[in-house]
């Protein structure tokens, strides 16, 4: 079996037998489900709000009451009080949403402009008050639901990714979530997985049987497999979600963020585990990882928050657009940007031959600065000495004299 | 036989190999000796490749050494080399798959050298929870695991209680008399001294003496004598032409300068009594030793 393979099926043995793993991908996907499943369940107990009557509600007034709440995002059930008083009493404490009665009309607590309640309210007296002049007129109630509920022809956009609705924008947070959680998850394992191997010295009888290439690619092959098996969890866990709750992703998601996504993840993974992988080999001690890794880290927060926050008007749209093509940064910004409109397909296509093309570059140099500094154990390499040692001829351009 | 030609290698203007050459025949155990900071390690990690050298070169059957050739080399590094996480059989079984060998093959050799090295704790014990000797034990089988035509190992004795000395030396001395090279370095002199066929001692990146164990510690000119009303020697007090070294329960420890002074020397005893004893000793390799690198300007070649 290619060594390659071998390296990376033991990657792929050790990172998912592991207890941290197992619990790490459980917790995830359990928040991953809750993401999806709570705020549905939430706002279905909030939304069921009581309107008080003073009578029965006739099929016409349930019906059109109804069919207003539900415009609002209300969901209603009806209360009989046996005086409008006790009506109006219950809206005061907050018992009921609002009083109807049929000569009286609708109650509320406080009118506003953007109180639900009002909204309800004055939704449903228009709509009851044409309902009902209709019945007057005679109209058997097959005519009345035919004009109350006519079926209004569809209005299509013609350009898909021109509007951000909200649930695109909730898309583009949980990719740029996503995006940040793997990345530097795994990415940090790619350095951590390399500053083992240096601490415990193993890398000496690995290079003994293998070439540097070999390994680092067999250990990024590898946790990158491990990475993409939790990304499918993830997405399998919120998909299961959407389900739960009678949606589905491609009702909640274009088609174009379905794949989008997935991509950019694995041409994250590339560009990072690169970088990651040579600040790992000039590093002996896991106490000095984090240091080390700062320069890599910062990118990554940088693609992150401004894809969480700056996509909300914080940044102008060219200023985004011109962020998009930067290697490093595209990764977080290009699937929300697309989630939410603000970035063609085109557009997301070139930024991706960018980064490809970044990622190639940054990689044959990472190697070579893997190559110069995965044997030099004790102090950390500086990044000027790894450098110089990358841009040297052959392989172990230090060590130690025994 | 593996060939150590000229090597050079110099880290921040220290020169740690200085035009090193030796080489080691196959088929029996070769000890590589030398004081700390003596090259021996830069000079076992440049047959892996493991060293850019300067200049100079490592051949084995007179071919430089490639990627294919170091296929069938093992290597135990100085400072142990181990997954902490793995089992001791998924740790043998991925170095010998790493080595071309099938999935069956490397599973049945690893169970083998588990019990032939007694690893206590077994196939299944994780490696973080061996003791020293037990991760030592490991780390030769993870060398051997492949069946090696070279092996290298860097200080394999180092940390090791007797018994389990007896356990590894009697491994590799059967691996080498199955025709492997077998290089080795070490401080325990004595234990090299009684286990090697042939040794090379390093200092300062150079080898200042070579060869077989018997002619290097073979000395025509040390002799022991005792007489057994003078233990203290008193009675070589006047005899012209030796040095007296030391004394044991053998008696006295002496070196003759001249090729009468031997003869001087059993007159003197004799006059001074019972002649318990009078014949040549062997050095120890521990003077061989101390003699050798103390004049590390002179590479001196044993028979």
């Amino acid at each position: 079996m290619d060594r390659i393979v071998l390296i990376a099926l033991r990657e792929i043995r050790q990172r998912t037998a592991s207890r941290g793993f197992r619990i790490a991908t459980a917790v995830t996907m359990v928040a991953a489900i809750a993401y999806v499943v709570l705020p549905h369940v939430l706002a279905s107990r909030n939304s069921v709000k009581t309107v008080a009557t003073t009578s029965p509600v006739t099929a016409v007034e349930r019906h059109t009451l109804t069919s207003a709440a539900t415009a609002v995002g209300l969901r209603i059930d009806f209360r009989t009080y046996p005086t409008l008083e006790a009506a109006k009493a219950a809206v005061t404490s907050g018992a009921a949403i609002a009083a109807y009665d049929q000569s009286q009309g609708f109650f509320v607590k406080r009118i506003a402009a953007q109180d639900q309640a009002t909204l309800f309210a004055q939704s449903a007296a228009q709509e009851l008050g044409s309902a009902l002049a209709l019945q007057a007129a005679g109209l058997n109630s097959s005519q009345l639901q035919l004009i109350t509920h006519p079926n209004a022809p569809p209005v299509v956009g013609l350009t898909p990714t021109g509007k951000a609705s909200s649930s695109n924008t909730k898309a583009a947070a949980i990719a740029a979530v996503l995006m940040y959680i793997l990345l530097s998850q795994y990415g940090a394992w790619v350095m951590l997985g390399i500053i083992e191997e240096k601490s415990s010295r193993v890398i000496e009888v690995l290079l003994s049987a293998v070439t540097p290439r070999e390994l680092l690619v067999g250990k990024i092959a590898g946790i990158g497999a491990v990475a993409v098996i939790h990304a499918t969890a993830l997405v399998a866990a919120m998909t299961a979600g959407l389900y739960v709750i009678g949606s589905s992703p491609s009702a909640n998601l274009s088609g174009g963020v379905l794949w989008l996504a997935p991509l950019w993840f694995i041409l994250g993974y590339a560009f990072y585990c690169t970088l990651f992988a040579a600040v790992g080999s000039t590093v002996s001690r896991t106490e000095d990882a984090q240091a080390a890794s700062f320069p890599v880290a910062l990118p990554m927060l940088a693609g992150y928050i401004i894809a969480l926050f700056g996509l909300g008007g914080s940044f102008p749209d060219p200023l985004l657009k011109a962020l998009a093509l930067v290697p490093g940064l595209s990764p977080f910004l290009v699937p929300a940007m697309y989630a939410v409109g603000k970035v063609s397909g085109a557009e997301a296509m070139a930024s991706a031959l960018i980064s490809v093309a970044a990622t190639y570059s940054l990689a044959l140099v990472a190697a070579r600065i893997y190559r110069a500094s995965i044997l030099r154990i004790g102090s950390r390499v500086s990044w000027q000495e790894a450098v110089s040692g990358a841009l040297r001829r052959g392989r172990a351009p230090h060590g130690r004299a025994a | 036989m593996l060939e150590f030609r000229q090597l050079v290698k110099t880290y921040a203007g220290k020169r740690a190999l200085d035009h090193m050459s030796f080489s080691v025949p196959a088929g029996e155990v070769f000890g590589f000796l030398g004081p700390n900071g003596a090259g021996k390690t830069t000079a076992m990690r440049s047959i892996f490749g493991l060293v850019e050298l300067d200049s100079g070169e490592v051949l084995y059957q007179e071919k430089a050494i490639g990627p294919t050739q170091r296929q069938r080399f093992g290597y135990m590094p100085e400072e142990r080399g181990l997954y902490p996480k793995m089992t001791v059989l998924d740790h043998l079984v991925y170095l010998a798959r790493l080595h071309e060998v099938s999935a069956a093959e490397s599973k049945k050799r690893a169970l083998a050298l588990i019990e032939k090295l007694e690893i206590s704790g077994g196939p299944t014990a994780k490696i973080e929870s061996l003791s020293l000797g037990n991760s030592q034990r490991t780390q030769v089988a993870a060398a051997l695991i492949h069946r090696p035509d070279v092996l290298v190992l860097d200080e394999p004795f180092s940390s090791l209680d007797p018994l389990s000395i007896d356990i590894v030396k009697g491994m590799l001395e059967d691996y080498a008399l199955q025709g492997a090279t077998v290089l080795f370095s070490s401080h325990q002199l004595e234990l090299v001294e009684d286990f090697c066929k042939g040794v090379a001692i390093a200092n300062l990146g150079r080898i200042v003496l070579s060869g077989r164990v018997d002619a290097l510690t073979e000395s025509e000119k040390l002799l022991v004598v005792s007489v057994k009303e003078d233990p203290a020697g008193a009675f070589l007090d006047g005899v012209d032409g030796i040095s007296r070294i030391g004394a044991d329960t053998g008696g006295q420890r002496i070196e003759v300068r001249d090729e009468n002074a031997a003869q001087r020397v059993l007159e003197a005893a004799m006059k001074a009594g019972t002649v318990m004893r009078f014949d040549h000793v062997r050095r120890s390799l521990v003077e061989v030793f101390r003699q050798a690198v103390a004049a590390p300007d002179t590479q001196q070649e044993g028979a």
